[in-house]
């Protein structure tokens, strides 16, 4: 028989006595039913899809892979891991946010991509990034200083999910969390440096489109999805009565992306 | 000494960088990415490696002075000028490719960017040991004390979002695995070609060498872009060094306009640079390029620069020695007790 040391002997008997636990919350949510649930930021009456281009981005991936999942409405951006919704609980209980979503789809309901070579790959991140990037800004640029858009669209978005005078105080609160962010990415916020970035940004993906049904051939990828976030938030959110939104005007010089925007919108959103 | 003296110089493109380190022209990747389109479009230009933000009406660099235009801040922006003047790398680009060409800018300058600030401002012992010393060193006085500080708050503030995650068993950060995805469509897009689009380089050449150059230095403290460029993508690897000795084989021309700095800490860091900055200005030899200088030349100059210093301090020693001159420390002393008085 080994020697033990009296010490660790010690340490293995303690605890001596374990009591039950006095409160457990229960799972939450109540089981983890078979089927994923996608948390999105609330889409406006009489559409589908969330009024933020992050979570349209998901909810298009998800749709795109035929990944079948249920839709849950939140606005509470720290509910998520990342700080940032939207966030699917997989079929397992995990939560998972960003790429792990792409990940997760891929595994499970098939890689969109896999039929691509090396160089369309390469062709299919950097564009991505390109939207995620510049359109991205113009976009939240648009939504916070574009004066009309402000008061019109993005104020009363936000206000409208708390009560009276927190509503105030929260929506300002986030446009300051979404100025900051901005800063740290450029040390001068223009509007026109910011708006022609999108313009080449547009113009470069109107060239890669060209006449074809989804960026690259006839199935749809992740770059849809997030071109496709884009273009719908841009050309929904910012429509405004009577008056000219310089960025939704880039978006309308392309007329193959506004037919994309709305062949996709039809395909894989409209109501039924 | 104006650049406006010599015809030569007025005509010539002036780029304010950050200075350099680790071997190259400047320690900032948009610097280096500017460096490398001048370098590549073949104009007569001149860097100036001013260390000072302040200079530029946006507070940022590099810096572009044509003339007398107003000066063009930023890479994009400098390469737009350029192309405009008509010093285009990306004539022979189709449609598609300047797609692309923009595409693959901005995954190099927004996100591959921000792998470079990971590695170098958030990874703790590369801030101590590798580059806020290198960095305070090329800034040199008081901005190298001033400026890692503020460029480190930068990062950390736009850093923020990213993660700690598992990868193949092991915690690492997120930006880490993404950096990996984003050489991988870099080392794709290049494949076997001498350039990214065929054999003649390109803006997209000139940006992705500014970025890569610095993401491969084997001397920061923790390698880790380093290690990933050279063990998973050595095509990157061999293309940054290829570029490297490509452009670099001549040094850079020096702008006239580089004043020293008056600051003390300069003169004491380095009393060597600071004088001969102070010679260059006096002898007015600054307006001989560079470039053009033969070695025959500039030993002339240095002993002509040498002969001078040397009988001045002998002339001067000789003057205290035999006390033609004396510092006299007596009237002081009768100063103080006047004022006591």
């Amino acid at each position: 028989m080994p020697w033990v040391n009296p010490s660790t002997k010690l340490q293995n008997a303690l605890p001596l006595k374990t009591h039950p636990a006095v409160f457990v919350p229960a799972a939450w949510p109540a089981e983890p039913a078979g089927v994923p649930i996608l948390y999105i930021f609330p889409p406006s009456k009489q559409a589908i899809t969330s009024v933020d281009a992050e979570c349209v981005k998901y909810q298009a991936f998800l749709a795109f892979s035929n990944y079948k999942h249920t839709i849950q409405e939140c606005h509470e951006p720290g509910m998520s891991p990342s700080g940032q919704l939207p966030f699917l609980i997989a079929s397992d209980g995990r939560i998972l946010t960003g790429r792990q979503i792409v990940e997760e789809v891929k595994n499970t309901a098939g890689d969109l991509e896999s039929r691509l070579t090396d160089v369309e790959r390469a062709d299919l991140t950097s564009f991505t990034l390109l939207a995620e990037t510049k359109l991205d800004f113009a976009l939240l640029f648009t939504l916070w200083y574009d004066n009309r858009i402000r008061d019109t669209v993005t104020f009363p978005m936000y206000e409208a999910l708390y009560p009276w005078p927190l509503n105030k105080i929260l929506s300002r609160q986030i446009r300051a969390e979404k100025t900051e962010w901005m800063l740290s990415r450029k040390s001068v916020l223009k509007r026109d440096e910011i708006l022609s970035d999108a313009k080449q940004a547009l113009a470069a993906l109107s060239t890669l489109l060209g006449s074809q049904l989804f960026f690259f051939g006839s199935k749809a990828s992740f770059l849809d999805a997030v071109v496709f976030s884009y273009l719908h938030v841009i050309l929904s959110q910012l429509a405004l009565p009577g008056a000219d939104v310089p960025l939704r005007e880039a978006v309308m010089r392309h007329d193959n992306l506004v037919q994309y925007c709305r062949r996709v919108f039809n395909t894989f959103f409209a109501l039924t | 000494m104006s650049a406006l003296d010599n015809p030569g110089d007025a005509a010539a493109f002036e780029l304010f960088t950050w200075g350099p380190a680790y071997n190259l022209p400047s320690f900032d990747p948009f610097c280096l990415a500017s460096i490398a389109y001048l370098q590549w479009s073949e104009v007569r230009w001149m860097v100036n490696e001013c260390n000072n933000a302040a200079v530029s009406p946006r507070g940022e660099l590099p810096m572009l002075r044509d003339g007398l235009l107003e000066p063009v801040v930023g890479t994009a922006k400098i390469i737009a000028h350029l192309k405009k003047k008509g010093h285009d790398l990306d004539q022979h680009l189709s449609a598609t490719q300047v797609a692309e060409c923009l595409a693959y800018t901005s995954l190099v300058e927004e996100k591959l960017y921000e792998a470079l600030l990971f590695s170098w401002w958030l990874e703790a012992q590369n801030v101590m040991k590798s580059t806020r010393p290198t960095i305070a060193k090329s800034l040199r006085g008081w901005a190298g004390m001033r400026i890692p500080t503020q460029l480190q708050q930068k990062a950390e503030a736009r850093l923020k979002k990213y993660r700690k995650v598992a990868y193949k068993g092991k915690e690492t950060n997120e930006i880490y695995v993404l950096a990996r995805e984003w050489y991988a469509a870099l080392a794709n897009k290049l494949g076997n070609q001498q350039y990214f689009f065929g054999d003649r380089p390109s803006s997209l050449d000139a940006v992705v060498f500014g970025h890569l150059a610095l993401h491969c230095i084997p001397s920061l403290a923790e390698p880790t872009l380093f290690s990933i460029l050279t063990f998973e993508f050595p095509t990157l690897h061999a293309y940054c060094d290829r570029l490297r000795t490509e452009l670099f084989t001549a040094p850079l021309r020096q702008s006239p306009n580089h004043r020293p700095s008056y600051i003390l800490t300069d003169m004491l860091r380095s009393p060597l640079t600071y004088a001969r900055s102070l010679l260059d200005k006096l002898s007015g030899s600054v307006t001989v390029p560079a470039k053009e200088m033969k070695p025959k030349e500039r030993r002339d100059q240095l002993v002509t620069i040498g002969s001078t210093v040397g009988a001045i301090a002998v002339f001067l020693g000789y003057v205290f020695y035999n006390g033609i001159v004396e510092i006299d420390t007596g009237e002081w002393q009768d100063g103080e007790k006047h004022n006591e008085e």
